[in-house]
């Protein structure tokens, strides 16, 4: 009776290419969503949108039948109750991004779809992207300069004037970021100097003490200059901030309210509603690039994420650096020398083990092995007077401690990787060699290891894979939500082991989690998961490209 | 008439070189081997005069090829595995402890069943033992792979082409390779272990024409399965059986007059 399953099973048919087929549907399904939505809500955040007219067709909430308010529609659900459940509470709810997150507590609302309803585009409303206020939805009513001189919104050189004031005070803000990043830092640098040398004066006995008054006189010297110095800095920041300040921007928000902010204060205008594709192309590819290049401002929700970028690209470079050796030469030693006995085979099985354990695991590890013991170790020796001051170097977390703990983690996938591709070489070429007269150690060298290349480069691709995109041990050793300096940069010794840096993985999870206003933080947190993937993808890619340029160096077809 | 099918008579080595004896190279004494616990070879001994082709045959499994892989002590790469005896290559007992088995495989080369050339390029391959033994002057290097690629018969088919990777040759090409890399580390022994296997006949028919002239200058042992390759190229022949030496001596007595009914059964193809 139950012949017709039997026969479905046993039968010479092809019905099982239905069953894999499926499993190959389900998975290319599941890879393309990840990737359009990843991809749309990602790059969305940039386009700019038309911004709408609202009127409340009811008293809805704190809003009055007749108020009007500028949003863009975010999102729509129906049988969902965002909203605060009111008369006018419908099952059909849209949500509105109204941004103006200064004026209201936040820059999305729900609201009961039969609530409002769309009356206009309006052509003289503003999108206003500040510094740290968030995007400002307003109706420019004129520029007022420090000498009394306006430029009223609707006068014809208006535009000109804003546009060419707004790039103005990029070179200026690009200009203060230079001195801080450059004479300040030195000048801070230079007093933590003299601090040290101070201590050390203290600690040492060796000193006598005219001596001492000599180094101490000299110290305070130092210290003056370094003052008079700063204070010369500080006063030119000030002044270049007072020119950045020179306009003011008066504007009309909702509820006819009327508000200036210094357009010191704006990165970027535009008119979306006014705009056509290609002028919306421009403020995207601007947009975009600025989200590359520069540093995030209002904890994270604005500006770029060019430190995660430069954080994630050293740490996982740096890892590989670390990984490949070790990995490699363990492997070459489990393959060509271990003998096959049970130690050996432990120690095999431990190590395609370890592939699996969870990388929180890795985290505490790192943090307790490489960040106190070694790092802290290396600060008592080498940076002592630092550490007499409390001012831990290797110390604490920083990038080589996470790549190191990185590294631990891709170990056995290098290890397992290079051993397969070990195996892989033909036994013949290994006995030609050793016919040849060569040393165990010259065959593997010239022979096993170049042969072995193409695979113990996948082992690391699948090793970088892994380590560019791990979150959780990072945490632990050196990322940080906003880091004040990147890893590599123009000061002596260039590349800076001991900084903690940012990471695209923790950004996300910082804006989606932490960031004061979570909901507006969503689109940046898209954007850098697209970055994210981006960014491995062209890892890998790279890391093909070459693996595949050995592979055709020499053709291997004939084994 | 096609070679493979003439008679072994018509076939054997050429009738102008009369074979005189020579001095003894490799003298085995008493050898024994073991894989594990399995024992392949059983108290053979053996003495191979210098500079003269010398054909090991027998059927599959009777230990011919592992006694050739003793001789440069191949076989150290294999776990577990013994020996008993003593083989003296040049008077040297090569498995002395003392004596280092780099300098040995310099002196025995040897050339393998399947072609296994370097994944590298031409010239790469045939230089590669000079390389490793720290020979880095160019001009030397490019004049030794030019002889051996010369003594292998295969310079003018690869002369323009010496740094494209090994594996654009054929076959026959490949394997004329593997044995100018043999040649090039200039040894005075070369084994073949099987060296024409994979081969079709006219590359095959090259390959025994290379080792006819390379005999005057080295001493060559052949393993072999093909009873007309071992008629052709060697001057002496030894049959083995089940890891035993049955009969050893001139070719054209093993093949025209056995002493032994074994030998006589095999050479005439009535078994193996």
């Amino acid at each position: 009776m139950n012949s017709w399953y039997k026969k479905l099973l046993s039968d010479q048919g092809e019905k099982f290419v239905w069953l894999s087929a499926m499993g190959l549907t389900v998975g290319i399904i599941m890879i393309t969503s990840l990737i359009v939505l990843v991809l749309v809500r990602g790059l969305t955040v940039f386009w700019p949108k038309d911004i709408t007219y609202f009127e409340f067709t009811a008293d809805y909430d704190n809003w009055q039948r007749g108020d009007i308010l500028a949003g863009i529609v975010a999102d729509r659900e129906t049988d969902v109750h965002h909203s605060i459940q009111s008369d006018a509470a419908a099952d059909t709810e849209l949500k509105l991004y109204i941004a103006n997150r200064i004026y209201n507590n936040s820059q999305f609302i729900w609201v009961p779809e039969n609530a409002v309803r769309m009356i206009s585009k309006p052509d003289n409303i503003f999108s206003v992207h500040t510094l740290d206020m968030g995007e400002l939805f307003v109706k420019p009513l004129k520029l007022v300069y420090n000498n009394g001189t306006e430029v009223l919104s609707n006068s014809p050189g208006f535009q000109k004037q804003l546009s060419q004031s707004l790039r103005e005070n990029n070179a200026l803000r690009e200009e203060i970021s230079r001195i801080e990043r450059g004479a300040l830092s030195r000048i801070n640098k230079e007093l933590l100097d003299i601090q040290l040398e101070l201590r050390r004066l203290e600690l040492d006995q060796d000193f006598s003490e005219a001596e001492i008054e000599r180094i101490r006189s000299e110290l305070s010297e130092r210290l003056i200059l370094a003052n008079q110095q700063n204070e010369r800095i500080q006063q030119q920041i000030l002044e270049l901030r007072e020119s950045l300040n020179r306009i003011r921007f008066e504007f009309e928000v909702q509820h006819d309210r009327q508000d200036s902010i210094s357009l010191g204060d704006i990165v970027q205008i535009y008119n979306p509603n006014r705009m056509n594709p290609v002028q919306k192309l421009g403020v995207f590819i601007v947009s975009l690039w600025d989200f590359l290049s520069e540093f995030p401002r209002a904890a994270n929700m604005e500006g770029g994420i060019f430190p995660t970028i430069v954080g994630t690209f050293v740490m996982t470079v740096l890892m590989s650096i670390l990984v490949t050796p070790v990995g490699v030469m363990a492997a070459v030693y489990l393959h060509e020398y271990a003998r096959n006995n049970l130690f050996f085979r432990l120690i095999r099985t431990s190590v395609s083990n370890l592939a699996g354990v969870p990388s929180i695991v890795f985290g505490v590890f790192g943090l307790s092995f490489f960040v106190y013991f070694l790092g802290g170790g290396i600060d008592n020796i080498f940076f002592q007077d630092k550490a007499a001051l409390n001012i831990p170097t290797f110390g604490t977390g920083g990038i080589l401690w996470a790549s190191f703990t990185l590294a631990l983690m891709t170990t056995p996938v290098v290890i397992v990787a290079t051993e397969e591709a070990l195996s892989s070489v033909p036994s013949g070429i290994k006995e030609a060699s050793a016919a040849c007269g060569a040393s165990k150690w010259q065959t593997i060298r010239k022979i096993l290891l170049p042969a072995a290349r193409p695979g113990i480069l996948t082992g690391l691709i699948l090793a970088t894979a892994r380590g560019a995109g791990e979150v959780a041990p990072l945490m632990f050793v050196g990322v940080i939500k906003l880091a004040p300096s990147l890893p590599i940069d123009g000061e002596f010794p260039f590349v800076h082991l001991d900084r903690k840096f940012m990471h695209m993985g923790f950004h996300i999870f910082d804006l989606a989690f932490q960031s004061p206003d979570s909901e507006a933080a969503l689109p940046m947190a898209f954007a850098t998961t697209l970055l994210l993937l981006l960014l491995v993808i062209l890892m890998n890619f790279v890391a093909i490209l070459f693996r595949n340029r050995l592979r055709h160096a020499y053709d291997q077809d004939t084994f | 008439m096609p070679i493979e099918s003439q008679p072994i008579e018509n076939i054997l080595n050429r009738a102008e070189d009369t074979y005189e004896e020579k001095a003894t190279q490799i003298e085995i004494e008493n050898l024994s081997f073991w894989y594990g616990s399995n024992k392949v070879l059983h108290h053979l001994n053996l003495s191979i005069p210098e500079k003269t082709v010398t054909a090991f045959i027998g059927p599959s499994g009777c230990g011919k090829s592992t006694l050739l892989r003793c001789m440069n002590r191949m076989n150290d790469m294999i776990e577990n595995s013994r020996y008993e005896g003593s083989i003296k290559v040049m008077g040297q007992d090569i498995f002395d402890p003392k004596l280092h088995v780099i300098e040995l495989r310099k002196r025995v080369g040897m050339v393998f069943q399947k072609s296994n050339p370097f994944p590298k390029s031409i010239y790469e391959n045939v230089i590669y033992g000079l390389k490793i033994a720290g020979l880095g002057e160019k001009s030397a290097l490019d004049e030794v792979a030019e002889r051996s690629l010369r003594n292998a018969a295969l310079w003018d088919e690869v002369k323009d082409r010496l740094h494209e990777s090994a594996f654009t040759l054929s076959g026959g090409q490949m394997q004329r390779l593997c044995i100018a890399r043999a040649l090039a580390i200039e040894p005075d022994i070369i084994l073949m272990d099987e060296p024409c296997s994979s081969l079709d006949p006219i590359a095959t028919a090259n390959i025994e024409e290379l080792i006819y002239q390379l005999k005057s200058r080295y001493t060559i042992i052949i393993v072999t399965h093909n009873m007309q390759q071992a008629a052709r190229v060697s001057d002496k022949t030894a049959f083995f059986y089940l890891g035993e030496l049955i009969e050893y001596d001139l070719t054209e007595n093993i093949f025209m007059k056995p002493k032994d009914e074994k030998t006589e059964d095999y050479v005439s193809g009535r078994f193996g």
